[in-house]
């Protein structure tokens, strides 16, 4: 007989040797458990049962023994007690229980002898049995204590049950080690679809994680160890290669397990696979870059204005643009409004609360900043409400800053030049104006003098018997020609406003005209050939009018090719010296060509097909080619367009410096 | 004023030309009309005794361009040109393409006879003096080379034995010359041959050698 082991073979054990040893038929060895009696051990007849059920206590024998804490014998037990089935069961004539006590002396086992006969039971018999009752005692106890610990044991297996289950399922490796990661204590399996290696490499070498880790993080993961040792708990990110050579991004933290003294000994942590987290960051970095990029390429400041606050963030660029640096802006939108030229002022907040209201798409409006020298710059102001409250009220803006004064300034230039020929051409209109007015004036006021100088001559007899008539005759032709001189008197008014001439190149007139008429030519979708010789001698003359006279044919032969069943435009400006002394230029369009039945009268005044023409376009050429002595002339093919030729004489050789 | 010279106006504004034309017949001229230098150029008449009137301001081919035009032709009529007021450049252009006189409008009626009249005398008298020279080289082309060498000696005013030597001939062969060459030219005397081959050489040789 041990004393170690399972309880339960002990019970078996004694009551077979109690069975054997008094020669009793039954031994029947049964533990009360509140107000019932368990049989843990039967003996009958030489055999033993194991947990062979239970029944009340209160109407069996053994709750005497348990009363009386002592043996109890009885004969005609099975009489006495009838309520006891078992006691029928064996037939049991003779009984004989004896308890067994705890610790406290509480009865805790009966353990009773039966037989189908009288059965004498002898001090000595009794003696013993009190011995094996306070063994069974002592096994009972045993017996709660090895019960208990199987529970526990039990309670603890499903405890990590269900702690396996949850690290193994999770994707997350959670892993326990030692204060200096020289031993494993645990890592989750996941860590095999994390780290694509086994975990048996791990708890062999507890370090070997670090074979996998990106060889550029790898010094800064091992001086994080360091960390560990100080007892605090980490947080860092860092790269490992799969052996496929793939890199993922890992986030790893662990924290310190003390022991009762409070001293570090373990680390636990969790590590997980960041890598697409990592790529989006990577994404949004990316295309923030990209977008700052671009505002660079575009050259563009940025502004990004919170309207509630009022604050506002700009980019180095929008400081910049201005002269400043960024510091020396005040993020704020009056950091902004202070530079805005007040000129400019109530128009950008029409635009601008436009906007704010949704009653547009976007806030675009050009106006003036101030730069830190004090100057105005030009820039073209884009943005955008992009957040809105529930209401629909604007919360948020931004949008960009072009620098536009190169373009501004040569807008500027363009219409100053475009006023300047306007001007000119006004002049020269008024004076060509004069001029036509001169000449068609000029004509029948000199075939009226013609006409009364003949009657004077033709018909002398006459007037010398008629003074009178002589006389009234006298006066037509002195009135007609004070008409005639008034006439010339508002032309020479006229002349004396016009420019000196000056030599003049034809290539920069023919840039200047160009610059004037690209965008409309692009617009119109007029292809543009050049065919001028390069070195062209100089023109004597007037500027502004030889400008005049080529726009004017350029502007006509543009006009010309607006008929929409004109096909293919073309523009052609052609110059070359022609003969010695003279200049020729010719202006092709690619039009309908000139109508047959103006043809003749084209340089005529008040001659035009242009519906609100006055008629003076080609009569204005012709005074100007002929003032510089020089002389106009168009062909044309029905549906293949029309040529003008101007020719003029070269300044050598041309003495009209007095002109 | 021969019967048979014109004044030839070219115009393009009708009123102005018949005004022209009704002033000039007024004073007995003749008178011709052209709308444009074209037509003129087509009727042939660059060699009319005569005179042209002519406004540089029209379409087409227009008064310079007819101006430079005549130049090519050989004893063309004289040509007064009519110019706006004070169109300095177009008078020197007109001047320099051969234009015998410029009236500026507006020009009265006395002014455009006068000029008229000038360049009807002056189409006279060149004519006169081109029948002068066409006589004196009808004249001259009946000399044989000899006596043209003996005549350039004697209007050089070479003395007879000096000619005689230069030409290596005798003074009586000289004398003989000389007698035909006054013959031919149906001349007098010396004097006035010296006369007549200076004043053709001077004033009435063709244009190419002035």
């Amino acid at each position: 007989m041990t004393l170690s082991g399972d309880p339960m073979d002990i019970f078996v054990h004694v009551a077979r040797v109690i069975g054997e040893l008094l020669d009793v038929k039954v031994v029947c060895l049964s533990e009360i458990r509140g107000r019932e009696l368990y049989f843990l051990s039967v003996y009958v007849q030489g055999k033993t049962f194991l947990n062979a059920g239970n029944c009340p206590l209160e109407i069996t024998p053994c709750a005497t023994v348990e009363a009386s804490r002592d043996i109890q014998i009885y004969d005609r037990v099975t009489d006495r007690f009838p309520q006891a089935t078992f006691l029928k069961e064996h037939n049991a004539y003779s009984y004989c229980g004896f308890p067994s006590l705890d610790n406290n002396g509480k009865v805790v086992a009966v353990t009773c002898l039966l037989d189908d006969r009288p059965h004498e039971f002898t001090t000595d018999d009794q003696e013993i049995l009190r011995i094996f009752g306070q063994r069974i005692g002592l096994e009972i106890e045993r017996k709660h204590l090895y019960d208990e610990r199987q529970a526990a044991l039990i309670a603890l297996k499903e405890n990590e049950e269900r702690l396996r289950l949850i690290t193994e399922s999770i994707a997350e490796v959670f892993w326990m080690t030692d204060v200096l990661v020289e031993r494993m204590y645990y890592v989750s399996p996941s860590y095999e679809r994390v780290w694509k290696r086994p975990c048996k490499d791990l708890y062999e070498n507890p370090r070997s994680f670090l074979e996998a880790v990106h060889p550029d993080d790898r010094a800064r993961v091992v001086a994080d160890f360091a960390v560990q040792q100080s007892g605090q708990p980490f947080d860092y990110e860092y790269r490992i290669i799969w052996p496929d050579g793939t890199i993922r991004w890992i986030w790893d933290r662990g924290f310190p397990i003390h022991d009762a003294t409070g001293l570090v000994t373990r680390y636990a942590g969790v590590a997980q696979d960041i890598t697409k987290r990592k790529q989006a960051e990577k994404s949004l970095r990316d295309s923030e870059q990209r977008l700052e990029l671009a505002l660079m390429g575009a050259d563009l400041g940025l502004w990004d204005w919170n309207i509630e606050t009022g604050a506002a963030f700009f980019n180095d660029r929008w400081a910049n643009m201005l002269g400043y640096t960024l510091a020396e802006v005040e993020p704020h939108y009056d950091g902004w409004a202070r530079l805005v030229h007040p000129d400019d002022m109530p128009h950008v907040t029409d635009v601008l609360d436009a906007h704010l209201e949704g009653k547009t798409l976007f806030y675009e409006v050009e106006h003036r900043l101030l730069t830190k020298t004090g100057e105005w710059k030009w820039v073209l102001s884009r943005g955008k409400v992009f957040e809105r409250d529930s209401h629909g009220k604007a919360v948020r803006a931004a949008g960009t800053h072009m620098d536009i004064s190169e373009r501004k300034a040569l807008e500027e230039r363009l219409s100053q030049q475009q006023e300047q020929l306007c001007h000119a051409q006004r002049l020269t209109t008024a004076g060509e104006l004069a001029a036509t007015m001169a000449h068609e004036l000029n004509q029948p006021l000199a075939a009226i003098t013609n006409y009364v100088g003949a009657a004077t001559l033709g018909f002398s007899d006459l007037l010398a018997a008629q003074p009178a008539l002589q006389e009234m005759m006298d006066e037509v032709l002195r009135l007609s020609m004070r008409a005639a001189e008034v006439v010339q008197g508002i032309r020479n008014l006229v002349r004396k406003q016009e420019s000196k001439p000056q030599w003049v190149r034809l290539h920069i007139i023919l840039d200047e005209i160009l610059s004037l008429v690209r965008t409309e030519l692009t617009r119109k979708q007029i292809g543009l050939v050049l065919k001028i010789q390069t070195t062209l001698p100089q023109i004597w003359g007037h500027r502004v009018q030889l400008q005049q006279l080529l726009l004017n044919l350029i502007l006509n032969a543009m006009d010309a090719m607006d008929a929409p069943e004109v096909s293919r435009r073309t523009l052609t400006l052609r110059a070359k010296l022609k003969r010695e002394h003279e200049i020729a230029i010719s202006i092709s369009d690619t039009g309908p060509g000139i109508a047959p039945e103006i043809a003749t009268r084209l340089f005529k005044p008040f001659v035009t097909t242009k519906p609100g023409g006055i008629g003076l376009g080609l009569p204005i050429c012709r005074t100007i080619a002929e003032t510089h002595g020089g002389r106009i002339s168009a062909h044309s093919v029905a549906g293949r367009g029309a040529t003008f030729d101007v020719f003029l004489p070269v300044g050598e050789g041309v003495e009209r410096r007095d002109s | 004023m021969t019967a048979n010279s014109k004044v030839i106006v070219v115009d393009d504004d009708a009123d102005l030309r018949n005004s022209l034309r009704c002033l000039f017949q007024t004073v007995g001229l003749n008178v011709e009309v052209f709308g444009t230098a074209e037509a003129f150029v087509e009727s042939d008449q660059t060699k009319q005794p005569g005179c042209l009137l002519l406004d540089v301001r029209m379409p087409g081919m227009g008064g310079l361009q007819l101006l430079e035009y005549l130049q090519t032709v050989n004893g063309h009529l004289p040509v007064v040109v009519f110019t706006g007021h004070g169109d300095v450049p177009m008078v020197l252009q007109a001047m320099k393409s051969g234009a015998f006189a410029f009236l500026e409008k507006p020009a009265t009626h006395q002014e455009i006879l006068d000029c008229v009249q000038k360049a009807l005398a002056f189409d006279q008298d060149r004519r006169r003096r081109d029948l002068e020279r066409t006589n004196v080289e009808k004249l001259l082309a009946q000399l044989s080379p000899r006596e043209l060498e003996v005549m350039d000696r004697l209007v050089a005013g070479m003395p007879n034995k000096k000619i005689a030597m230069d030409l290596a001939i005798s003074e009586r062969t000289l004398e003989k010359h000389r007698k035909n060459i006054m013959l031919k030219m149906e001349l007098g005397s010396l004097a006035e041959l010296i006369k007549l081959i200076v004043l053709y050489k001077e004033h009435i040789a063709p244009p190419e050698s002035q």
